[in-house]
C-alpha cells in the first residue's frame, strides 16, 4: 500500500438506545428497567478515505507493482456516517495517463507504479486516491485465508477448472475467489461483469472481515498479517487506523458502480472507450461523502 | 462535593501483576466481596465498599513483543485506561458543568470531541449530579495489541468499568460502562482515537449477576 497524502482527520458518531429487563432481586434502586445506552467514534480525519485498490497480473518472478492491473477500483470510506463507495474501472477502458500519451489504464502500472495508476484514476473520475493497495495472485488468495474464506454472491454460474461458481452465494477460497475476480470470458458482459464481480467481491469481503474482527484481538491478527503479505510503506500506526475506519463501513450502506463505456478499436487493439460523463459525475457525487446519491448514472 | 472513592473504600487488591489465572481467581474473591453498605448515622449514608484497582492485561498480541515490552504496554494502557476512567466518571468536577475537555485529556483530539458529544455515555455526568459518593468495584482493562516490527502500534481495549454509587436518601445504584477503546502510540504515547461503548445503570448487583450467568453458560 502507498501513501499518497498524509492522513486527514475523520470522525465516526452514533447512538444507540436500549431497554432490557434486569433480573428480579433486591431493589435498592427506583428503576426496574436497565437502560442501556450507546456511543462510538472514531477519529481517521476529516474527511473520505479514498483507496485504490489494484489486482496486479504479475506471474511468478514478474514485479507485483510494475506489471499489468488485472482489477482496478477504487474504493471511498466514509467512517463517520458507514458510507462507501466502489467504482470499478474496466481494466481496458482507454484513457490518458499522464507523461505517455493514451493507452489502456491497466499500462499506468507498468509504466509507473501505483502513483501513477492513482493519477491516471484520478484524471479519469476526478478523484486522486489517499492509498494506493496493490495485491498479486499470492497476496490476494493470502488475504482470503486469513480471513477464513469469503461468502460471495454470484449473479452467474459457470465451471472453471479450479472453481465451481453457482448463481447466489459460494462459500469461495483463495484459490476460488481469485478465480472469481478473474472470470470474464463466462460473463454475460464480459470486462464490465468482470468489474462487477471484483465490487461484490470487496463488499463481500468486507462482510467477512467484519465477522471476524468481532472476535477479541482479531483485528490485530488480520493487520498483521497484511504487513506480512503486502507491499507496504505505510506506517504501522497509520495502517492500524486505517484497518479501523475500514472496518467503520457498514456493507449494507455500500454503493456500487462500474465505469460504462463502448467496445472500439484504439490502433490493433480492443480497447474500451470509457463514458468520461458519467465518470465525472460519480466523482463529483461521491468524492464528499463516499455516497452515491441517484445510483449510476 | 461528590466523594471520591478513596476515601471510605478499602483497597482489596494492589498491584497490576500476575499470571490469568490467579487474576481470575482474585476477580471472582472481588467480586463476590463487593456488595456496598451503607452505614447508618448522623448526616447522609455512606457507602462502605471495596474500591478495586484497575486491573490491566494483555490478552492477545498479534506481532512480535518481548516479554518486557508487553509488561509495559500492559501498564501504559492501564494507565490510560484509568486516567479517563478517573477523571470522567470518578473525579466529580462533572457534576457542575466543568469542562469536558479535562475527561478525554488520553484521546485524541478528534475523538475527544465526539466523546464530548455523547458525555451522556462517555462520562458520568448524567448521575454525577445526584450523587453523594461513587466507588468504582470493578475497573478492568483487557487490551489485543498489534505490534510490528518498530513495537507496539495499535491496540483494542475491552474495558469494564463498574459503579455503585449512593444518594442522599441511601438509595444506591450501580453504573456499569462497557465496550472497547482503539487505541494507538502517538508521541505522547497511547491515546484513544475511537470507542464503542455502553453504559447502563440499575440496581446493585445486576453486573456481577450477570458475569456469572454469561460464566454459567459459557
Amino acid at each position: 500500500m502507498r501513501r499518497l497524502r498524509r492522513w486527514v482527520t475523520l470522525s465516526i458518531s452514533l447512538a444507540v438506545l436500549a431497554v432490557v429487563v434486569p433480573d428480579s432481586g433486591r431493589q435498592q434502586f427506583r428503576a426496574s428497567l436497565v437502560a442501556v445506552e450507546g456511543a462510538s467514534g472514531l477519529d481517521t480525519g476529516d474527511g473520505v478515505v479514498w483507496i485504490l485498490a489494484l489486482g496486479s497480473d504479475a506471474r511468478p518472478g514478474e514485479p507485483v507493482l510494475r506489471s499489468r492491473a488485472d482489477a482496478i477500483q477504487l474504493v471511498g470510506v466514509n467512517a463517520r456516517t458507514s458510507d462507501s463507495t466502489v467504482i470499478g474501472i474496466p481494466r481496458d477502458s482507454y484513457v490518458d495517463i499522464p507523461g505517455h500519451g493514451r493507452d489502456k489504464i491497466n499500462a499506468s502500472l507498468v509504466y509507473g507504479g501505483p502513483e501513477l495508476a492513482a493519477r491516471a484514476v484520478a484524471g479519469l473520475v476526478g478523484i486522486e486516491p489517499d492509498y494506493v493497495f496493490t495485491t498479486s495472485f499470492a497476496g490476494f488468495q493470502r488475504m482470503v485465508f486469513v480471513l477464513g474464506g469469503v461468502n460471495v454472491y454470484s449473479p452467474d454460474s459457470y465451471v472453471e477448472p479450479l472453481a465451481s461458481i453457482r448463481r447466489g452465494f459460494n462459500d469461495l477460497n483463495g484459490v476460488e475467489s481469485l478465480v472469481f475476480v478473474r472470470e470474464r470470458y463466462a460473463l454475460p458482459d464480459g470486462d464490465f461483469d468482470r468489474s462487477r464481480n471484483q465490487g461484490r467481491f470487496l463488499t463481500d469481503g468486507l462482510r467477512a472481515l467484519r465477522q471476524r474482527a468481532d472476535e477479541p484481538g482479531a483485528l490485530e491478527r488480520l493487520v498483521y498479517s497484511f504487513t506480512q503479505h503486502t507491499d507496504i510503506d505505510v506506517g504501522p500506526v497509520e495502517l492500524y487506523r486505517l484497518a479501523r475506519a475500514v472496518l467503520a463501513v457498514d456493507p449494507r450502506r455500500t454503493s456500487r458502480c462500474v465505469l460504462d463505456g463502448s467496445i472500439g478499436m484504439a490502433g490493433s487493439e480492443s480497447v474500451i472507450f470509457p463514458d468520461r460523463q458519467q465518470a465525472r459525475s460519480l466523482g463529483r457525487r461521491a468524492g464528499r461523502d463516499a455516497k452515491l446519491e441517484g445510483g449510476c448514472g | 462535593m461528590l466523594a471520591v472513592a478513596g476515601l471510605l473504600a478499602v483497597p482489596l487488591l494492589g498491584g497490576c501483576t500476575g499470571d490469568a489465572q490467579q487474576e481470575a481467581e482474585q476477580e471472582k474473591e472481588r467480586t463476590s466481596a463487593r456488595t456496598p453498605v451503607p452505614t447508618s448515622g448522623s448526616g447522609a449514608p455512606r457507602l462502605v465498599v471495596g474500591e478495586a484497582p484497575v486491573r490491566a492485561r494483555v490478552v492477545r498480541v498479534a506481532g512480535d513483543l518481548t516479554a518486557a515490552e508487553r509488561t509495559q504496554v500492559k501498564d501504559n494502557i492501564g494507565r490510560v485506561v484509568g486516567d479517563w476512567f478517573d477523571a470522567a466518571y470518578l473525579g466529580g468536577e462533572l457534576r457542575d458543568g466543568a469542562d469536558l475537555a479535562a475527561a478525554f485529556e488520553v484521546f485524541t483530539p478528534a475523538a475527544a470531541q465526539q466523546a464530548a458529544r455523547q458525555a451522556d455515555v462517555t462520562t458520568g455526568r448524567v448521575l454525577a449530579a445526584e450523587l453523594d459518593q461513587v466507588v468504582p468495584t470493578t475497573q478492568r482493562v483487557e487490551a489485543a495489541v498489534f505490534a510490528s516490527g518498530r513495537g507496539p502500534a495499535g491496540a483494542t481495549a475491552k474495558v469494564t468499568l463498574v459503579l455503585v454509587g449512593a444518594r442522599n436518601q441511601g438509595e444506591q445504584v450501580e453504573q456499569v460502562v462497557r465496550g472497547e477503546l482503539f487505541l494507538t502510540v502517538t508521541t505522547d504515547g497511547w491515546r484513544v482515537f475511537g470507542f464503542d461503548l455502553s453504559r447502563s445503570v440499575g440496581e446493585v448487583g445486576s453486573f456481577a449477576r450477570a458475569e456469572k450467568r454469561a460464566e454459567g453458560g459459557s
